[in-house]
């Protein structure tokens, strides 16, 4: 009986706080996207044309998401059945964005004018997974 | 150098994460699995009382042998105290109406208050019941409801 009580519980909470945590979230990020929407980042692995460039260097961002016990809750469930897993494509999704983002600080604290070569990884770390940007960084001479 | 026009960024919807609300997804899935877990349990119930019936005999009589030369060992000889329950025992199957099975008698030494029937003719009798039973007679009604267990 007590089992039953205390998993209903870490659900709530789970549901409550972890959809707040995720609205609060979402908000910062976007916040960061249009504050860094001046430094573009492209996939292509090289400069399309010939520019004088200063210097080039690696950047990265990464970022750990955990997960709530509500959303492995729906996904257990999920799981059984099939179909879209929508509760962690959020997730994955807030992943991928923050970690973009934090690569863009980085290269704006240094200066940078386009970040080429932009690739993404995902690691599982326990019950969390982390999202890892890695690019160039190019410096453009003045 | 192709010149780079900085847009602001238009995000009405989010095309990565599906249109969904988590809590109606929540109690529909959890609704739905309960659900169908009710319906295996209760269709489960229906079918073996379904199947008990039209139990054939042959059947039984395989499933008893597997049994018993699973869980039982029947070379070691009777006990004083088994072949008594025994004598009580084959005078209560005089008056059953299945003749051609096997029976055999055990007695248990714990101290349990119990009696059991099991697959094969396996009447285990465990010592507790003996030293609370105050006479033959209620010995011999305790067999009679064992014996029970195995009229259909």
């Amino acid at each position: 009986m007590y089992d039953i009580l205390i998993a209903l519980a870490l659900i709530g909470l789970g549901y409550f706080v972890g959809t707040r945590n995720e609205k609060n979230h979402y908000k910062y990020i976007k916040k960061m996207e249009n504050e860094l929407n001046g430094l573009p980042l492209v996939t292509s692995q090289s400069m399309q044309e010939i520019v004088d460039i200063d210097r080039a260097e690696l950047v990265e961002g990464n970022v750990v998401i955990a997960k709530d016990y509500f959303k492995a809750f729906v996904a257990g469930l999920r799981n059984m059945f099939g179909g879209r897993l929508a509760s962690y494509e959020s997730l994955m999704d807030r992943g991928r964005r923050e970690a973009m983002i934090r690569m863009k600080i980085k290269a704006r604290e240094r200066g940078a004018n386009i970040i080429i070569n932009t690739r993404l990884e995902t690691a599982n770390i326990g019950m969390a997974f982390e999202v890892l940007a890695y690019g160039t960084a190019v410096y453009l001479k003045k | 150098m192709i010149e780079f026009k900085q847009r602001p960024l238009d995000e009405t919807k989010n095309v990565n994460v599906s249109d969904h609300s988590p809590l109606k997804d929540f109690f529909v899935l959890l609704s739905g699995s309960l659900a169908i877990l009710m319906f295996v349990y209760l269709a489960a119930g229906i079918l073996v009382d379904f199947a008990i019936a039209k139990y054939p005999n042959q059947l039984e009589t395989q499933f008893h042998k597997i049994f018993k030369s699973r869980f039982i060992n029947e070379e070691a000889p009777l006990t004083p105290k088994e072949e008594e329950l025994t004598r009580i025992f084959n005078k209560l199957l005089k008056q059953a109406s299945f003749k051609d099975r096997q029976f055999t008698i055990r007695v248990n030494e714990s101290n349990i208050v119990n009696a059991t029937a099991a697959p094969g003719g396996f009447i285990t009798v465990y010592a507790g019941l003996l030293n609370k039973a105050r006479s033959e007679n209620e010995i011999a009604y305790i067999l009679a409801h064992e014996l029970g267990h195995y009229e259909l």
